[in-house]
């Protein structure tokens, strides 16, 4: 969820203030969460992004404008992106307004790539 | 825009559909100078290559085709006419009066040009936007993503299906469901009157044993880890009754993909949301053209070449259905414009368009000061009494002509706007 993160960072500073301060798990992995808002330039808006990895350029989801790398950033990344609905709510892809009319299909198989499953298997949206 | 990579061209084609790659490759030929399209797919053709049955090519080209060898033809149309192609590149934005920024896996780029043409095509209206009610499973999908899935998963899309909407796409939808391995249950026609010719309906849900329900409506759908059934109503929420499935086809009733309208300000039809355009395809932004199925609804039967009067006629019937309205035939005399009505509900703001001579002088001085203001149209002037020459070639004295609507037209005027 969107406030997750703000929830969590009120109650690291309240357990702190409490005496009791969190210290990193042994074998921690972090995970940058791409940021839909629109804030900042979205890959595809910017060329040094493309310039690294030209996924960054190639839309999938054009209601919501959503790239190649961005989806398999997240079928890659150890939180969330379990199954297509993980997916879909990680980066907004499929969610715009045609609803999966063009992009469905390419999804899948993307997520068939990230993750290294058969292609024919992530129907239902898996 | 600093450091982007600028390209000038003569013209610029967004969307390399059908309609596109035919305007570029009459572009092309007529000498109009550098021709450009550009497709946000990695493959150019437009969703015909996904209609895996004939039905296709007999306005245009004259021969019966299944939608890849008319997306082939379509395609070598375009290429062979010396139109420069760029796939899997989308139009983000405009930034100056017909400049475009396009992003792609190669890089950013302006595409800097003297007439566009948009022809961005259309998705069928989906489930959220009919205001279906219910869960939200996997297994609801338009035939779009229908067809598309039958070619990545094969058979295993489902077992049983119901198709809602009973337009041509719909029956194609059967096709594809049949070669995904799923029964169709039922097809569901909301509409009283039928929206598809009696040989489409005949070639699939009659001999595929499929029946058609006239009038229900889905109202709701079941299903929580996949779809289980829909419930179907009439209209007036009586006779419920429950269809066990695991897909939901919502097919047909096409929204136009009106993203680079939108940005670019162009006037839009309240109704279908598709740019406003004259019988030249002028949009009301100046030196910008919309073709094909952005501006209008998908086309007639391929394999009946009718008048041009007829598409307008039938543009203008779809048009009184979408907005609930029936077609005033006090209006029009007749039932068929065979008197030359004049296709008002098709084009309301026609008088007010710029004519080519305004639309030219707007360009000359716009070009050069829309340019240090990215996205801003230049201010449009009021429109002057037409010459002689525009109007013989008015839409009006070219329907009562009798012509084709689009072939001609559609670059007609980007050329001479060029």
């Amino acid at each position: 969820m969107s406030a997750s993160m703000a929830i969590a960072e009120r109650l690291r500073d309240l357990l702190h203030a409490m005496g009791l301060p969190l210290d990193p798990a042994p074998g921690h992995r972090s995970a940058i969460k791409p940021d839909l808002s629109g804030r900042r330039l979205r890959p595809h808006r910017d060329p040094d992004a493309i310039a690294r990895d030209p996924d960054a350029g190639w839309i999938v989801c054009h209601c919501e404008q959503v790239t190649r790398a961005e989806c398999l950033t997240a079928c890659r990344s150890p939180i969330l992106g379990r199954s297509v609905d993980g997916l879909r709510r990680r980066t907004r892809a499929m969610l715009g307004r045609c609803r999966e009319f063009a992009c469905a299909a390419e999804i899948l198989a993307l997520r068939a790539e990230g993750t290294g499953r058969p292609v024919a298997s992530m129907w239902p949206r898996r | 825009m600093i450091g982007v990579l600028v390209i000038p061209v003569a013209a610029l084609v967004v969307g390399a559909g059908p309609a596109g790659l035919a305007a570029a490759g009459r572009l092309a030929r007529s000498g109009a100078g550098s021709v450009l399209v550009v497709d946000r797919e990695p493959v150019a053709s437009g969703t015909s290559l996904h209609y895996r049955h004939p039905g296709f090519g007999m306005r245009d080209q004259h021969r019966l085709q299944d939608g890849p060898a008319y997306a082939a033809s379509c395609v070598a149309q375009g290429t062979s006419a010396g139109a420069v192609m760029w796939t899997g590149t989308t139009c983000l934005d405009w930034v100056g009066p017909a400049s475009i920024l396009c992003t792609g896996p190669a890089g950013q780029r302006v595409v800097e040009a003297r007439a566009v043409v948009l022809a961005t095509g259309c998705w069928e209206r989906p489930r959220r936007a009919r205001l279906v009610s219910g869960k939200r499973p996997p297994g609801v999908i338009t035939t779009g993503s229908l067809q598309r899935l039958v070619a990545l998963v094969g058979p295993r899309v489902g077992r049983r299906a119901v198709v809602v909407g009973a337009e041509r796409v719909s029956f194609s939808a059967l096709l594809a469901l049949r070669s995904g391995g799923v029964r169709p249950v039922g097809l569901v026609r909301e509409h009283a009157r039928r929206q598809a010719p009696a040989p489409i309906r005949r070639a699939t849900a009659t001999r595929m044993g499929v029946p058609i329900w006239t009038r229900p409506r889905v109202i709701e759908v079941h299903g929580c880890e996949r779809v289980s059934g829909v419930t179907l109503a009439g209209l007036d929420g009586s006779g419920r009754r429950h269809i066990a499935c695991d897909t939901v086809v919502f097919t047909g009733d096409f929204v136009p993909d009106d993203h680079l309208a939108r940005l670019g300000a162009l006037r839009l039809d309240p109704v279908r949301c598709s740019p406003v355009i004259d019988g030249d395809q002028r949009t009301t932004r100046p030196g910008v053209f919309a073709a094909a199925t952005c501006s209008t609804p998908p086309r007639l039967p391929p394999w009946r070449r009718p008048a041009g009067s007829r598409v307008r006629w039938r543009c203008r019937r779809t048009f009184a259905a979408r907005s609930g309205l029936e077609p005033s035939r006090s209006r029009c005399g007749s039932r068929r414009p065979s008197s030359g009505c004049p296709p008002r509900a098709c084009v309301p703001h026609l008088t007010r368009f710029p004519t080519a001579s305004s639309c030219c002088a707007v360009a000359s001085s716009g070009m050069g000061a829309g340019r240090g203001q990215p996205g801003r149209p230049p201010a449009r002037r009021a429109a002057v009494p037409p010459t002689r020459a525009e109007r013989v070639h008015s839409p009006r004295g070219r329907l009562a002509r009798g012509c084709p609507r689009g072939g001609w037209s559609r670059h007609a005027a980007a050329r001479r706007w060029l």
